[in-house]
């Protein structure tokens, strides 16, 4: 699948970032201060997912938890969440 | 030019610059100035801003690597969290200013801000500021990956200090910082007095100001960087070299009409002939004459004196690969350090390997975005790391809106702008990072051509 960088996207729904990143919170069972940040990263080699879903927990000041998902933020469910705890 | 900044976006300045370049002054001036925002600060150097303001905050440089095995990116954990925790308090302030250290790495900074979909929402990079020592920075510019980074990643520099330095080296170094970053705006402060609205929302990424076609880029170029005509009486003179980044320089003395611009210009065109020849080597100690040969002098020896032989009187040209300044080059005439009536600087041809440069492409017509999208896809994920940043406005065949995007590294961000309208469709765009082969990149879009 192509990356489609200079066609006009569909900008990703706010409101998915904000219930992604309270999904993350719940599940892991984060204090309010722990900041959580969520990307799409692209990729066009053969064999990669053309968009990925990272999250990176910031729980400990240098040491990120990353977690990925691979299907793009719009995609994504609470069960892909629950189920990276498990990991 | 829309700016893109989206209603209620705070737009944040990232100052940069190496320690004692003035940037901790530059803040300071911007807290106390009457500008009327309410500015928020991020320091890495915490208790240096000499004003009371319950918005500043410390922060230690936090780096961590996100990589997916293709797409590797550095961002700035400490930031991520000071920000977040910074949004929360949204209504007592206005503007978001963040300090580097000296030495930090501008790349991961400006990175965080393309990282969290949440981030960008709300915050926009309005610039990166690096405030550069014009006296003390030729002590970093070669050597240093910070400095150079510095300057490459900013939309705005200024030139502080300028009263420690004369006219004549100013222009050297914007002659420099130009050849590296040929998209930044560029201001001569002393004390780093500059206008407010030069520094705070000037919208570095309003690409129209940004993509204003330099003229060096349609210049030619050169197998040199310099030339100067000097008056030399027959005798024998010295050349003396100090030690600089390269351990060799081509050069070619030859003889002209008259110490002139006219006259030199008249001597370019044979004298790149005289460069595509192959070269005669000469060690220290050895003699030059105005032979029409390419020389190259060998620099590696402690003492780098060379003779030069002029048989008759007159006014004679020195061509030289590198500018003579990177190698403190002086010519005595009877003992007298003699200056060059008239001289002029190239955009040379060749970079050092690991030399910062800007590439800029302009040229008309419509893109295909299908050929687009295979050739930005390729080039970032093999360039990326060698590419500081881009920025362009592009237009795509069928779309009715220009397109404007930047980036940093790998990540990319581009979204349609207004509409093209009466005006002539072009596009327009600039690299800028380390090993960038203008040929390349220039063939490789020319070929997304429609």
């Amino acid at each position: 699948m192509q990356m489609k960088y200079f066609k006009t996207q569909k900008e990703s729904d706010p409101r998915q970032h904000v219930q992604v990143k309270s999904w993350v919170s719940q599940a892991f069972d984060l204090s309010e201060d722990v900041s959580v940040m969520i990307t799409e990263l692209q990729c066009t080699e053969e064999g990669c997912p053309p968009i990925e879903t990272v999250i990176a927990i910031m729980v400990t000041p240098g040491k990120p938890q990353q977690y990925k998902i691979h299907k793009p933020l719009a995609e994504v469910e609470q069960t892909d969440i629950v189920s990276l705890t498990a990991g | 030019m829309n700016k893109t900044i989206i209603e209620n976006q705070v737009p944040v300045t990232v100052l940069t610059g190496f320690l004692g370049s003035g940037k901790t002054t530059l803040l300071n001036r911007i807290l106390t100035e009457n500008h009327g925002k309410r500015i928020a600060v991020i320091e890495n150097e915490f208790g240096e801003i000499g004003v009371d303001n319950d918005l500043v905050i410390g922060a230690e440089e936090e780096i961590f690597e996100m990589n997916n095995g293709c797409i590797c990116c550095t961002v700035r954990g400490d930031l991520i969290r000071i920000l977040g925790n910074l949004m929360k308090r949204r209504d007592k302030f206005d503007y978001i200013m963040v300090e580097t250290t000296g030495l930090a790495d501008p790349g991961p900074v400006a990175q965080t801000f393309f990282m969290d979909t949440e981030m960008q929402e709300k915050l926009q990079l309005d610039s990166v500021t690096t405030v550069v020592d014009a006296k003390h920075i030729w002590q970093h510019i070669d050597d240093s990956d910070e400095a150079c980074e510095q300057i490459a990643f900013a939309d705005v520099i200024l030139l502080n200090k300028i009263d420690l330095v004369t006219e004549g080296e100013l222009d050297q170094l914007e002659a420099r910082i130009r050849s590296m970053n040929s998209a930044a705006k560029l201001y001569r402060t002393k004390n780093a007095v500059v206008e407010m609205d030069k520094i705070l929302n000037v919208g570095g990424f309003d690409l129209d100001r940004a993509m204003e076609v330099d003229p060096q880029f349609m210049e030619p170029e050169y197998p040199f960087e310099w030339a100067g005509v000097y008056n030399l009486s027959a005798g024998t003179h010295e050349l003396l070299l100090q030690e600089g980044p390269d351990p060799a320089m081509k050069l070619a003395l030859v003889p002209v009409n008259e110490s002139t611009d006219e006259a030199l210009e008249l001597a370019v065109e044979p004298v790149v002939m005289v460069f595509s020849d192959d070269e005669h080597e000469l060690s220290a100690g050895g003699t030059l004459q105005p032979s029409g040969q390419l020389t190259e002098l060998n620099l590696t020896a402690n003492e780098l004196h060379f003779d030069v032989q002029i048989d008759r009187t007159g006014a004679y040209a020195l061509f030289t690969e590198h500018h003579p300044d990177e190698f403190q080059t002086q010519l005595f005439v009877s003992g007298a350090l003699v200056k060059p009536v008239v001289e002029r600087e190239f955009k040379p041809d060749h970079e050092h390997d690991d030399e910062v440069t800007s590439v800029g492409i302009t040229t008309p017509g419509d893109l295909n975005p299908g050929r687009l999208d295979d050739w930005i896809g390729d080039l970032l994920q093999t360039k990326g790391p060698d590419i500081f940043r881009m920025k362009g406005i592009l237009s795509i065949k069928g779309e009715v809106n220009r397109f404007v995007f930047q980036g940093v590294h790998m990540l990319f961000d581009g979204r349609p702008d207004r509409p093209w309208g009466d005006e002539q469709r072009y596009n327009s765009l600039i690299f800028i990072g380390r090993n960038l082969d203008r040929t390349e990149l220039t063939k490789g879009f020319e070929s997304c051509l429609a």
